[in-house]
């Protein structure tokens, strides 16, 4: 999985919003709104090639939370994005 | 810049606080170009300064992103980077202030020197833009007449 070409992402007030830039706005033209851990997925799958028991892997690594917990979070994160036909 | 209001920014910034977009117009360039840059508007919290660069409804059902330049009692002036008129929009029209861009894909804060230095200046040679625009517009004028009288 990995996240589109032409999107930015900026931090404000403790949220990130996202939204998509270049020939990428004539496709996408909405706003996604995420909290710290949805921003460290994102810039998770910027990187491209990760797969969801990476971004599990990489949640665990990083925040204390159990497996399940993370596992949802991925999940539902990722579907986010699926459904706004932000990946690929 | 303009922004088609069916996203019903209102709403998003009652709401979240925060909202964000990609640029749409010529008029705030050359800061802004269409699609190249995204900004962060923030709602009106703290009220509005001069050189504020404000979001606020327009009559033609979309949303404008320009910069105020006078503050008279409770009406801005206002006027896009890249325009030659003035707007005339009272403080309680203005639904947010931008309080950070992205361009070219760098951040930038409102707040940052650079910026503010930049909004001055922009804001301070206004008369000069304003005669380079009207010299720009005569020469055109005159080759075309030229290559008028030429052609027949």
């Amino acid at each position: 999985m990995k996240i589109k070409e032409g999107f930015v992402i900026e931090e404000v007030g403790g949220s990130y919003l996202a939204v998509a830039v270049g020939d990428r706005a004539d496709s996408f033209n909405g706003l996604v709104r995420m909290n710290g851990t949805g921003a460290f997925l994102w810039r998770e799958l910027e990187k491209g090639d990760v797969t969801r028991d990476m971004l599990v892997e990489k949640l665990l690594s990083v925040y204390e939370v159990d497996r399940e917990t993370a596992a949802r979070d991925v999940d539902g994160f990722v579907s986010k994005l699926a459904s706004e036909g932000i990946i690929e | 810049m303009e922004q088609s209001k069916s996203l019903n920014i209102e709403d998003e910034l009652k709401k979240h606080k925060y909202y964000a977009t990609n640029t749409v117009g010529t008029s705030m360039q050359p800061l802004f170009k269409t699609h190249r840059d995204m900004v962060i508007i923030k709602a009106v919290e703290d009220g509005i300064k001069k050189y504020d660069v404000v979001l606020y409804p327009h009559k033609h059902g979309n949303y404008i992103l320009h910069r105020v330049i006078k503050i008279k009692g409770d009406i801005c002036y206002i006027r896009g980077d890249n325009t030659f008129y003035l707007e005339r929009v009272s403080v309680s029209d203005i639904i947010g202030v931008m309080v950070a861009f992205n361009r070219k894909g760098k951040r930038s804060d409102t707040d940052k020197f650079s910026y503010r230095l930049y909004s001055r200046i922009w804001v301070f040679i206004y008369p000069l833009r304003y005669a380079l625009h009207g010299i720009n517009i005569f020469v055109r004028k005159v080759y075309r007449r030229i290559f008028k009288r030429k052609k027949t």
